[in-house]
């Protein structure tokens, strides 16, 4: 018993020690109880990180696509045609259908998705992979900045979300991020220690507003307020959508359709997204779940 | 103890350092739109074989101008169309419909067909890229204005998810004539005010038309006869008459939502009381016998129940009870007075006309009086009536003064979107119809 406890408040001792010589480094010399002050900070720095990706990266990622989209736009409108002429042929039987009672639905060319969904693949792909020779480096520096200050970034743990404490640590092992860490490493403007593993409150924020904008959901409608739509996509690195946003769950109301499509209109008109390029292994796949129960007042 | 410290310390370690899953998705919840008019692009129907390009042109002018007056839809200035020559059959250039900043977009055919119209149309989703919507529509050419009406409500409906309320007619009582002298007839029109046709002549009276879930007869309150009575007119055919034989003045009658029964207001001695009267076998029931005075009923549209007002509490106010005239009870409970209640088609909301302070206030409470809010107010508004899909309330409105008069009004539920009715004349107490189809 005596030996062991001896050992482990040594240890315990240690700890604190440790922690102690680590916070003294920051700005806090009072007791450790002061986190909370943190609540607001993680997201600060989180900030100031995201501002230090240098513009021009984004730019040269958005140009590229966007060149390369409207050619396959037109292979689009080459085979178009083809797919129209089917959906007229089909719609004809329907013209005796009904006289005096006007609706006739015609089929939908339906093929249209895929080609876009497939068209921007492609690129994103080769990008990541190319870089990768780089990160190793990049990731040794970033090691060490935290070995340095780990008080503070467990303190910023404690305040934060638990659940994106759990989104942080997944992503520190992908393969992109080396990549995009050794991007915002070289102009240092603020601390780059290198494990960004989650999206700021303040991102988060952003791009929930932004997405706020381009929402129009089908308002007024008796219980379309009460429907949810889940929309998965994934992005490219310049912010663009790559491939078609898919509707993830389903719903039996008259205005499930209608709301799934003005959530991904919303998807569409909101692209590119101004995401920062170092956390793109974060963004590059999302669920988004739109639900406008709390627009609307009751009446 | 050794171990377990041991433990903790490697637990803490790993807490900096824990590898983790290997794929991250960013979950966010996104609980706040904006409302705003969907920009939508209408090209031009084209004419096909023997149609006149302007009656084409007329068609998909309809189409624009129904979706811009639901406020919902903001239809683009044709002059910012970059891709000019989009037929049918070819799948439109969507970049150049992005660039204008069109979400939708609509192209369409009118042909002719075994002495038809016909019109082909297709609604594109710009963003996406999808074909929503691909029909043919039929109609004889002298209704060819439904045409657009009809492809405006099938538009209307995929993008809102809801029934749309254009291919719908209004009957009211056309006003012609100084105020003292006013002459009253019937009269009824396309929803947007076209094709106007009066259907009686101005001999007498004529109050609150309202229209059967069929569409092809109405029942109003006219003073034809020694007194004021309760008529039934098929619209197709002309045919009137007088609705059950009543010891007294009947008025504002309506229709249940099948259809089968009218309930309106007798008076008899001072006061009025509430009867329904089968169309079948002419059988006659009373639902309310107060002292005072009950009037303006209307069904639930499940038929169930009956909204009416009455002044049986001192000031008139707003009554819910049983089809059978059981378990009457007030449901008006704020300031002023409250008359003219409407169920709506969809069943959620009530309608009303409010006086206040001296002000005529149109608006919505639900079925058991809670939620009310306040839609339209003015110097005089009166008698609120629902679009088919419960979406939009027209009324009229008086404006003061010796040259002044009733106009006809639409305002939807958000209270934000008024607009006037275009009629020739001075116009009041409209009834919308069910969608037509």
């Amino acid at each position: 018993m005596g030996p062991s406890t001896f050992i482990s408040a040594a240890l315990h001792v240690a700890i604190v020690l440790f922690a102690i010589v680590g916070l003294s480094s920051s700005h806090m010399s009072a007791p450790l109880v002061a986190i909370p002050v943190d609540l607001s900070t993680p997201a600060d720095i989180t900030k100031i990180k995201a501002g230090m990706k240098d513009a021009a990266d984004d730019a040269s990622l958005a140009a590229k696509p966007e060149e390369e989209k409207p050619k396959a736009v037109k292979e689009k409108t080459a085979k178009a045609p083809e797919q129209t002429a089917a959906i007229k042929k089909s719609a004809e039987p329907k013209v005796e259908k009904t006289v005096e009672a006007p609706k006739t639905p015609a089929p939908k060319p339906a093929p249209k998705p895929e080609q876009t969904a497939a068209a921007p693949k492609p690129q994103p792909k080769p990008q990541a992979p190319a870089r990768k020779p780089e990160p190793p480096k990049e990731q040794a520096k970033a090691a060490l900045k935290p070995a340095l200050k780990p008080a503070p970034k467990t303190a910023q743990f404690d305040t934060d979300r638990i659940s994106a404490l759990l989104n942080k640590i997944p992503d520190a092992t992908d393969t992109p991020e080396p990549q995009a860490l050794a991007e915002e490493t070289k102009p240092a403007r603020g601390q780059s220690n290198g494990t960004e593993m989650a999206m700021s409150v303040n991102e988060l924020d952003a791009l929930r507003a932004r997405i706020s904008e381009c929402w129009t959901p089908p308002a007024g409608g008796l219980g379309a307020d009460a429907i949810v739509v889940k929309v998965r996509l994934k992005l490219n690195q310049d912010g663009t959508l790559e491939g078609l946003p898919s509707v993830a769950n389903s719903g039996s109301s008259p205005f499930f359709q209608a709301a799934a499509d003005s959530a991904v209109r919303a998807v569409f008109q909101c692209q590119p997204y101004a995401l920062p390029a170092g956390k793109y292994s974060l963004w590059r796949d999302m669920i988004l779940t739109f639900d406008p129960s709390q627009m609307y007042r009751s009446g | 103890m050794w171990r377990s410290s041991m433990l903790i310390f490697a637990a803490l370690l790993g807490a900096v350092s824990a590898p983790a899953p290997a794929h991250a998705v960013v979950e966010l919840d996104i609980t706040q739109g904006t409302i705003q008019p969907l920009p939508i692009a209408i090209v031009d129907f084209a004419p096909g074989l023997g149609i006149d390009p302007e009656a084409a042109r007329e068609i998909s002018d309809i189409v624009a101008k129904d979706l811009q007056s639901s406020g919902l839809f903001a239809p683009i200035d044709q002059a910012a169309f970059i891709e000019r020559d989009l037929g049918m059959s070819s799948v439109p250039r969507f970049e150049d419909w992005r660039v204008i900043n069109a979400q939708a977009l609509v192209i369409g055919h009118i042909g002719a067909s075994k002495g038809k119209l016909r019109a082909e149309f297709r609604l594109w989703d710009v963003l996406s890229g999808q074909q929503l919507v691909g029909e043919q529509v039929f109609a004889r050419p002298q209704e060819a204005r439904r045409l657009g009406h009809i492809i405006a409500d099938t538009i209307y409906e995929r993008i809102t998810g809801e029934k749309g309320y254009f291919d719908t007619r209004i009957v009211y009582v056309d006003e012609s004539g100084p105020k003292d002298r006013r002459m009253k007839r019937l009269a009824i029109m396309d929803q947007d005010g076209h094709n106007l046709k009066l259907l009686t002549q101005g001999q007498s009276l004529v109050l609150t038309p309202r229209f059967s879930p069929s569409t092809l007869e109405i029942t109003y309150m006219s003073y034809e006869g020694a007194e004021p009575k309760v008529y039934l007119l098929n619209i197709e055919t002309g045919q009137k008459e007088i609705v059950g034989a009543f010891p007294g003045m009947t008025f504002a009658p309506r229709f249940s939502p099948d259809g089968q029964r009218i309930v309106m207001s007798l008076e008899q001695g001072g006061n009025s009381n509430l009867f329904a009267m089968d169309l079948r076998s002419r059988r006659t029931m009373q639902l309310t016998n107060t002292d005072a005075i009950d009037t303006g009923p209307c069904y639930a549209p499940d038929g169930r129940q009956i909204t009416f007002e009455t002044d049986r509490d001192g000031s008139r106010q707003i009554y819910v009870m049983n089809a059978d005239g059981s378990n009457q009870h007030r449901i008006s409970q704020g300031e002023g007075s409250y008359s003219t209640p409407v169920w709506s088609p969809r069943g959620d909301l009530i309608a009303f006309t409010k006086m206040q302070g001296g002000r005529f206030l149109i608006g919505v409470m639900k079925p058991d009086g809670s939620g009310e809010r306040i839609l339209t107010e003015g110097f005089h508004n009166e008698g609120p009536t629902w679009s088919p899909n419960g979406r939009v309330l027209m009324f009229f409105r008086e404006s003061p003064g010796a040259g002044g008069g009733p106009r006809l009004y639409t305002i939807d539920l958000t209270g934000y979107n008024e607009r006037q009715v275009a009629t020739p004349a001075f116009g009041s107490d409209p009834a919308w119809s069910p969608l037509i189809n």
